[in-house]
Order: C-alpha cells, then structure tokens, then sequence
C-alpha cells in the first residue's frame, strides 16, 4: 500500500488554528491553590479563571460584570430572556418565579446569572452557550512531517456468495479475497454477524479495516467509505479533539470544550481530592469526561459530514490524573509519596469499554505516562519535538498548573515537574486569567518616565494579565527598581502607579478608565511573591536537570502551550526562568501535544516510538533532590542573574 | 562592630552568598559565636518576622533570609560548645505528614522556631501517626507540629491526631497544624488539634502561646 508523506504542514496547521479560533475557551489550567473551592472569600468565573470577592448582596451577573467577565444577557438581567444560564457550585439564593418558569422543570443545577446570588463565594461555570468572551487562540502545534503508516488498513474488495463451485464459510471467503496480504485473522462476534448480510448483497463490493493485519474491525458494504481516527488532549481544563480521515491522512476536524471536571476543582490534586473523599466520586468525573469526549467526537463528525461509528481508533494523551480518571483508575497512590502510577505503559482497550460511541470494534490507546506527575501528554510533547533527536542541548517546558520540562542533549533525556502553581496561566494572581481577550500579553515601559504602554489581546480594553503579560510587566519592574532584588516594592519609588494598600505596597497597571471595568488594574504585592515561588521552582527544576546532564548552556527552548507564543524571551530570560539560550533561540511550539497525540494516530511507528520515548527519558524527583532547595530560594530573587 | 551589623543585613536582605565570608570574618577576630547568632542573625530574623506581618516584605523574602541564616550558622555551629547553650523555650517535634514529601514551608517553620529560642527536632517528610506518637514520647516533646501541602492529605492529619489522642500523650503535648491544604475549621474543629498556624511567623507565635498557657 502506498503510504503518502503526511503533512502536518502549515496548511493543516492553519486549518487546525482558523477551527480554534472558533473554540471559547481556553488553554491550559487554572488555579491549583486546594482551598478556592470553599474560602467561602471568592466568586471564581469559569473557564476563564477571572477571580472576584464574593458578596452575596449582587447577583452572579453583576459581579462578572464587576470582574469583566462577558456573559450573554439580552434583557438587561430582568429575568426574562434566559440567556444568562450558568452553573453555580456553592450555596445559592432561593430561585425567583422568573427564573423557574425559564428554567421550566430542568434540574441540572443550572440558574439564571441575573438572577442568582452566590451567598458564601464558589465558582460559577459559564456553558458555552452563554459565554459571549471572544474566542481565544489554542494554537496549533508545530509543522511535522510523518509518514502516514497507521495502525489500520482499508480494504476495497469484491466479493461473492459461496457457490457449487466454491464452496467454503463465508469468513474462508473473505480471507481468501483479502490475499496472501494479510494473515489470518480474528473475526468478533459482530463481525460474524454482519457477514451474511454483506454476502447476500449482489454489488459485492465491500471495505474492510483491518488493525495489525490480524483482527477485522469493520466490513460494510460499498466502497470509498471513510474510516475515522481521533486523537485526543485531554487536558486538566480543556479537552481537543483531532479528527482524521485514516486513509488519506487528512484531518477532518477539530474541536475543542472546556473539561467538565473543571467544577470539581481547578487542580489535578483537587480532582484527586474529589474521588477519594466522595462516594463516587471517581465514578462521577470518569463518566463526564468520557461523555465529553464522546461528545467532541461527535461534534467533529457533525462538521466533518461524517459518523461517530466510522472511528476506528483512537489515541489519548493528558497528564497522569486525567489518564487515571478518565480509565477509571483508583489515583490514590497519585496522591500520596513516592505519588506512583498504577501503570506507566501505553494502553490499549476497546473504545466501547469508554462509552465511547465509535465504531463497535474501535480502539483506544493512551500512551505511555512517565510518572505521577509526568504524564502522556509530556511524552507526546517529547515525541512532538522530536526530544531524542536534538542536537543541541534543549529545555522543553510546558508550563501548566504543574511545570513540566525535558531537557534533551543528544542521547539522552531528563524529565521533571515542579509544583510550580498556575501563576503562569494567571492562576493565584489577584487580575491574573488565562491568555484570551482583555488579557494584556506584554508591557513596554519607557526607561525614563516609566509609562507602561499596554498590549491587549484583542485590542479591547484590559481585564487582567495573563502569564506572559506577568513576565513582561514584572521583570520591567524589577529592572526599573519598582522591585527590590527581594521581590518587595520598593517603597522609594512611591507615586501613582505604586501605593499603599492593605496588603500592602500594590502596583496599579491600568487605572479604572483603561480598564474594561470600573476600577484599577493592579499588580499586588502577594502576586509578585506567587511569581517569585513559580519561578524559582521551575529555575530550579532546569538547574538539577543541566547539572544532571552536565551541561552548562542551553542551545534551544522550546515552550509549549499558550504561553510560549506570546511570551517576550527577553523578559522570560530577565525573569531568570531558564538561562538564555544561544543566540536567544527560543521558540514557542504551540499544542504539542495535541500534535503528539496526532502522529501516534497517524503512524503506527510513532505511536511505537513513544513507548521507546518514555523508557529513555530519565524521571528526577525534585522534591526529595538535595540541591532543590537552595536553588528554589536563591532562584526567587530578582537579581540572581546568569 | 561594623561587621557584625552586616551580618544582620545580610540575613535581612537574604544575601546568602555574602553570609559566609561575613561569619568567617567575625569569628577570626574573635567574636564568640554565640553573639553572632543571638545578637545579630535572631536580632535579624525577628526584625524579619516583624516586616513580614507589618506586609512590608512577603513570603519569598522571609525563606532567603532563613536561608542565609541557615547558612550563616552552618559555618558556627561547630565552633559552639554544648555547656554554653541558653536555656530553651520548648522542644517542638516537627514533620510532613504522611504520603507527602513536600518540605520547604515547614523547614521555614523549624528555622523560625529555632531562632525564637525552641529546641527543634526535624523529623522529616512522609511520617506516619506512630512515627509522629513515638519521636514526641522519645524527645519528650511539648509540642507537636505537622504539616500537609496536598489537599488529599487531609485524612492523615487526621489520623495524626487520632494516634495522639489515643496514646499516652494525650493531653500532655500540644498538637499544631499547617499548611497550605489545611484550614483552621479542619484542624482545630474537626479533628481537634490544640492549634493552627497560616504561616510560619504564625507558627512561632501559636505554639509560644500555647505553651505558655500550658505553663
């Protein structure tokens, strides 16, 4: 068979980006901090990670209003056009009569924003439908090419019922048409089943898949019928979907939702917290995000033109909780030291095992985890850039709520993770959210006057500042001395843009008239200290791994995820995050694990190779490592310079 | 005397790479060791645990002055013989609890602690309830201190206390939680321990009250 050179090429890659530029959500996680959900303090929007002080005086609408959080409202919050649905989790007012009759007798724990107010703080989770907050960008991953080799093969073959003069069982029919080509193999009882059918009609002509050249996973009848495969990231906050036509390669479509775990808890420690402390817990969040991924899959048919049950087989990716949950897979010893997995190999099952409504034969493969806290969407990062290929020294980091990153020199790969919190996806920050509209990405500060020139995504006006706007303002700040090397403000610097508060010294960003929002933007000093604690662990984590691989300078940074494209590698480098690259080649490479987890679909080779992948990476426990510590601290500083 | 202001400074600004030399510099013109800590780095950390709660420094720089400190009387604590120890406030026995490894915030604790005058003995990370039962009754502790980052570690602070409350030692030492997973409500209302901390400089102070009321 001939197998076409796949390109995952700019082409495919702008296909996947102009369909997440459709998607309203966004990337990465939110916050880690395990108490959010009962502070009883705070009101947290979801997806969008906006924090708020709770009050129970106004309603869920009003404070997102106050927190500059869009939601859809037609009627001006009178509680008359039901546009404003959300999800609550917390203790709630009593509905109104408005409100009932709109939510006629629908007992999902849905209410109405306008009309609701949280009495005690909690998180509100805002549905698709009724977010109007511009789309966000989950870029696509880097350009690979592959060859396309997948696990699968179609067949288009003519058959024939059994005859005087041929005959022989229908299965001996069929092996004999498929050829010498493939080997004999296994038919399922619901293949068996079909094949009279197929048999009986007179065209004859029939496709069939066949996985491995050893089991048939489908026969029907006619041909130029598409085969399906999907590959999945399943992250801690949103899940996307790639869908592939098999036998041409091509992708089909992507789509991508916010994980419905997201109301358990922002973390993976929270998420673990849910199914170990409550009965059914695990049940519970296997079974939503199971059906969310059954029902991206068949939202990415739907745009494709295609059905559900023509996927044959699927590849999974997602970090070692989201693995454990999803499988059904008791993640206790996640949890507790030395936090072990019950298993580090690539998986495969029966996707109907899932609930997954794919073809009845379908297959599903999660590959392989690393660690507790390295997970198979670290491998598929590392099989994305081709980690065991460099040929230079090479930091990989994908900062999400736990910072993982590689570090790759020829012939040899080391791993990590630091509980570096989500300070980088605006997590913990007081006007911190994730990379999306209102974000302000960057900060330009005129050395002399020390004016702050904005950068908005969007253009709009700022709501807050996601993680490379962070990086951008503070390591300006610091270098204009508005931050001690301690990481306090300095209180000489006092004027308008740096004052007192309760909480002490704040820095205000942009002030109420700016802003998308009635008051000012400020940086607090309990923020800088949370950028200080993130990137002092994920310092760290990059110095154990140099001095590990004995390497006294890095050749090449890759950042994956959100952050790295819009992050300013200077700033990064003046932050002290990692040491500054030769020739500042630092590269942002978009989802790759989303492109992992595509290759793996697409070519059976590589779906083999992440297996090698992961049993040659090094795993080092940073926790328990000797120079962790002091390197943590020392790293915290602001004048700890290369 | 100079000298010996910056090694106050020098804890105060958590400049660790200085501390060595500045220590060493003391000691060669014959300063006793003693002074130096207690004078001049306590002086130095309580000045820090002030600013701290005043919100004039935060988190970050209270752990580099710990550190520096550390550092500073990694380089004395040889030279200091046993007879002229002061009299201690207190023997606290500290760990992580079980299934957790995480340790910075509560060496922070233990720094603070031992700088505020108690007799510190770190009994590490991932520690069972018999564990933390049998060093307290070994060292005759006064106070127990034991802290959990992780959420899901909740159930062993529980299963701490339960073991106190079932030993012998009950009632005898005070039992003292922190952490970021844990909250004043689970501690102190739910499993009944004698004392909750937020942070570390709260630490020092919940367990010198407690003790004093115990006194």
């Amino acid at each position: 068979m001939v197998c076409p050179a796949i390109p995952l090429g700019p082409e495919t890659m702008k296909h996947i980006k102009e369909k997440m530029d459709d998607i309203s959500c966004l990337p990465g996680s939110s916050k880690s901090h395990p108490k959010i959900m009962d502070t009883g303090k705070g009101v947290v929007f979801q997806p969008m990670g906006r924090r708020i002080t709770a009050n129970p005086e106004k309603a869920i609408l009003e404070l997102a209003l106050e927190a500059g959080v869009d939601i859809q409202s037609t009627c001006g919050g009178k509680g008359l056009c039901g546009k404003c649905r959300v999800t609550p989790a917390g203790p709630v007012s009593e509905p109104s009569s408005h409100e009932l009759n709109l939510l006629k007798h629908e007992n999902d724990g849905d209410r109405l924003a306008c009309q609701t107010r949280l009495l005690q703080g909690g998180t509100v989770w805002i549905p698709e439908p009724s977010r109007s907050l511009k789309p966000v960008i989950l870029t696509a991953g880097q350009p690979v090419e592959l060859r396309m080799d997948p696990l699968l093969k179609v067949h288009e073959i003519k058959i024939s019922p059994p005859s005087l003069a041929d005959p022989e069982a229908l299965q001996d029919l069929l092996q004999e048409k498929l050829g010498e080509e493939e080997k004999p193999f296994s038919l399922s009882l619901s293949i068996l089943k079909a094949l009279p059918k197929i048999f009986k009609e007179p065209k004859g002509y029939v496709t069939v898949v066949i996985r491995q050249g050893n089991e048939i996973l489908d026969i029907s009848l006619g041909h130029q019928i598409q085969s399906l495969g999907l590959a999945v990231d399943l992250g801690t906050t949103t899940i996307v979907a790639y869908l592939f036509d098999l036998k041409t390669g091509l992708p089909l479509a992507v789509e991508a939702e916010m994980n419905p775990q997201v109301r358990y808890g922002d973390d993976v420690i929270s998420r673990i917290g849910f199914c170990l402390e409550t009965p059914q817990g695990k049940s519970a969040l296997s079974t939503q995000v199971r059906a969310c991924v059954d029902e991206l899959a068949a939202k990415a048919c739907k745009t494709a033109n295609a059905s559900s049950r023509r996927i044959m087989d699927c590849v999974m990716v997602g970090n070692t909780a989201m693995h454990h949950i999803f499988l059904g897979l008791d993640p206790v010893f996640l949890s507790q030291a030395p936090y072990m997995p019950v298993t580090k190999q690539g998986i495969d099952l029966k996707a109907r095992d899932m609930g997954l409504g794919f073809a009845r034969e379908a297959w599903l493969h999660w590959l392989p985890v690393k660690a507790g806290f390295v997970g198979a969407d670290t491998i598929s990062v590392a099989l994305a850039v081709r980690a065991d290929k460099v040929t230079q020294p090479t930091l990989i980091l994908d900062l999400g709520t736990n910072g993982e990153m590689i570090l790759a020199v020829p012939g040899r790969m080391v791993c990590c993770s630091t509980a570096a919190g989500p300070a980088f996806e605006g997590g913990h920050i007081t006007y911190g959210m994730r990379a999306g509209s209102g974000a302000i990405e960057q900060v330009v500060m005129d050395p002399l006057s020390h004016e702050c020139k904005l950068i908005v995504i969007g253009d709009g006006k700022p709501i807050g500042l996601c993680g490379s706007g962070l990086v951008s303002l503070i390591s300006q700040l610091a270098a204009a001395d508005f931050i001690t090397p301690g990481g306090s403000f300095n209180p000489r610097m006092m004027g308008p843009h740096l004052r007192s508060s309760p909480d002490g010294l704040e820095y205000v960003v942009a002030f109420a008239d700016q802003c998308g929002f009635d008051h000012d933007l400020v940086l607090t000093s309990q923020d800088v200290s949370e950028i200080q604690l993130a990137k002092g662990a994920i310092r760290a984590g990059v110095e154990i791994m140099m001095q590990e691989l004995g390497i006294t300078k890095l050749g090449e940074v890759l950042l994956a995820g959100a952050f790295g494209n819009y992050l300013d590698p200077q700033s990064a480098q003046q932050l002290g995050l990692f040491p500054l690259p030769d020739q500042n080649r630092i590269l942002g490479v978009g989802n790759a694990a989303g492109t992992g987890a595509v290759m793996a679909l697409i070519s059976s080779k590589e779906r083999k190779h992440a297996d090698s992948l992961s049993l040659n990476m090094q795993y080092l426990e940073l926790t328990t490592h000797p120079d962790f510590l002091e390197l943590f601290v020392d790293w915290m500083a602001f004048n700890c310079h290369d | 005397m100079s000298d010996l202001q910056a090694i106050k400074e020098a804890v105060m600004k958590g400049k660790r790479k200085d501390i060595t030399g500045l220590v060493q510099a003391a000691l060669d013109a014959g300063t006793d060791p003693q002074v130096i800590i207690n004078d001049y780095m306590i002086e130095a950390m309580k000045e820090v645990g002030s600013r701290f709660e005043a919100k004039k420094i935060f988190v970050p720089e209270m752990m580099m002055a710990a550190r520096t400190m550390q550092t500073g009387v990694d380089v004395i604590k040889p030279l200091i013989t046993k007879g002229k120890e002061i009299e201690k406030l207190g023997t606290v026995v500290i760990g992580t609890v079980f299934g957790d490894l995480h340790d910075i915030g509560k060496n922070l604790v233990v720094l603070l602690l031992e700088s505020s005058g108690f007799e510190v003995v770190n009994i590490g990370e991932n520690v069972g309830p018999q564990q933390f039962v049998d060093k307290a009754r070994e060292l005759k502790a006064d106070a127990v201190g034991m802290s959990s980052l992780l959420t899901t570690g909740d159930p062993h602070i529980k299963s701490t206390i339960d073991a106190f409350k079932a030993s012998d030692l009950d009632g005898k030492v005070k039992l003292v939680c922190g952490g970021a997973a844990v909250t004043k409500k689970f501690a102190v209302d739910e499993c009944g321990a004698d004392g909750y901390a937020t942070d570390a400089v709260d630490a020092v102070r919940v367990i010198k009250q407690l003790l004093e009321a115990a006194a």
